[in-house]
């Protein structure tokens, strides 16, 4: 079964940083509205973005900010950053009722996380992916709409060796497919790992294009899923032969891409899919930079295309489906362990397959 | 987290060493580890209490690792694989 519901009371990446500005921008996460902003002084903030009169999205035009304030479109109701309503047409009297829901918002890692539940966040804080803004990497992003269920996303992100088979000619390789993994499961810390370290291995164009390398490659990856939101592929690329890394954890002989995906849930069967490539290496390269912008929007685009026809096929199919699983989805099977704990689903027979 | 970090190193091909010892998680209490075993098709688990067993399918193995304390007697794994379906 893939996970259906929700894990509520968590951050969840609800933008890039850049596409948070003095123009509201509205997101559904985990089915909520949510209007995003800039206040004069550069904070983001996050409300919900239905008018508490008559609905009006505050996201929509005509719907406009004047400085920290938004004012709704269709008949003028005005709220501060905090929510709350501080003008009504053509009346003193402002409703005590008339507020909007704020949502407690983290900048961090060039993201805007929002926290969706009913509980304050208290010390919680969102996962950390830092290369993202960090000296020393070069990143590129991008976010595709998914129309799939995030479930479907989190499965294809935890098994790689789909790669050799829907991504050939950009980053998969016959390698992907045949590497045993090792996979690693911290309850407590509530992450999913899964290493699949291939010794001898073609140069897919991805990497034979960026870094300039011509023959085969030891190629590591090493996955970190934090659920719900975060999934951070740390990606090892070096000539065969190459020196490992050093002990003190230094690695000049290898090119590294951090590959991060923020995996937000937005409704049942729709999902925004955050990407971002960060390499340390050929860090001022435009064409670098391109290439590799170009070239993983292509790959998260083939997977969109996938999940997209599969969430068309599960949709139309019954609700106890007996799916197989094998070898390659122990990593998979483990996250949706863990979300259904998160998502509080009671441990129904058959387990969580 | 930079490469300099130590936190950061990856494993070297083939070695078995966990990926939560690069991220300073060494200390995990609940750490459950799966090792595809090189050359087979089988999964050999180990759970943080010290129980260890083999599987060829990962649904009857998650149910098995994440079912701890149940069934768990920390021994050496035996030489042929166990059957898989009596540890459900
Ligand atoms: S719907 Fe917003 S003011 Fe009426
Ligand atoms: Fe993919
Ligand atoms: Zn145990």
């Amino acid at each position: 079964m893939i996970v259906a519901e929700f894990a509520r009371d968590q951050w969840y990446v609800a933008a890039f940083s850049h596409e948070v500005g003095r123009r509201q921008l509205g997101r559904t996460i985990l089915d909520e509205p949510v209007l995003l902003y800039r206040t004069e002084d550069g904070q983001a903030v996050a409300m919900a973005d239905r008018c508490v009169h008559r609905r009006f999205p505050l996201s929509e035009s005509p719907s406009h900010l004047v400085g920290d304030k938004v004012v709704c479109g269709y008949h003028g109701f005005t709220y501060g950053p905090d929510g709350v309503c501080v003008a009504v047409p053509a009346q003193q009297r402002v409703p005590r009722t008339a507020r909007l829901r704020t949502y407690p918002v983290v900048e961090q890692d060039s993201f805007v996380w929002v926290w969706i539940g009913d509980r304050e966040p208290g010390g919680t804080l969102p996962p950390r992916a830092p290369w993202l803004a960090q000296s020393g990497y070069t990143t590129v992003c991008g976010m595709e709409p998914l129309n799939a269920r995030y479930g479907l996303l989190v499965d294809n992100l935890l098994d790689l060796s789909h790669e050799t088979y829907l991504h050939g000619g950009y980053i998969g390789t016959p390698e992907v497919a045949e590497t045993p993994i090792t996979t690693e499961v911290d309850e407590e810390a509530g992450v999913v790992y899964v290493s699949r370290h291939m010794a001898d291995a073609a140069c897919p164009p991805f990497y034979a294009e960026s870094t300039g390398i011509k023959g085969r490659i030891t190629r590591w990856q090493d996955i970190e899923y934090h659920p719900p939101c975060l999934y951070l592929l740390h990606s090892r690329v070096a000539p065969v032969g190459s020196p490992l890394p050093a002990a003190d954890g230094t690695d000049p002989h290898a090119f590294h891409v951090e590959v991060v995906y923020a995996i937000t849930p937005s409704t049942g069967n729709t999902t925004y899919d955050f990407w971002a490539v960060a390499r340390d290496f050929a860090l001022d390269d435009e064409k670098v930079s391109d290439f590799l912008r170009e070239s993983n929007r292509t790959v998260v685009l083939q997977d969109v295309t996938a999940l997209n026809t599969l969430e068309q096929v599960l949709a139309r199919e019954p609700d106890r489906y007996q799916e197989l699983s094998v070898n390659i989805d122990t990593g998979g099977l483990a996250a949706r362990r863990l979300l259904a704990k998160m998502a509080g689903t009671p441990r129904t027979e058959p387990a969580v397959r | 987290m930079t490469a300099a970090d130590p936190r950061h190193r990856p494993m070297a091909a083939g070695d078995p060493e966990p990926a939560h010892r690069r991220h300073g998680l060494s200390a995990a209490r609940t750490l459950h580890r799966v090792h595809w075993m090189p050359g087979t098709d089988r999964l050999h688990a180990i759970c943080f209490c010290g129980a260890e067993n083999e599987f060829d399918d990962p649904v009857v193995l998650w149910d098995w690792l994440l079912g701890h304390p149940d069934d768990h007697h920390p021994q050496p794994v035996p030489d042929s694989p166990a059957p898989a379906a009596v540890l459900v």
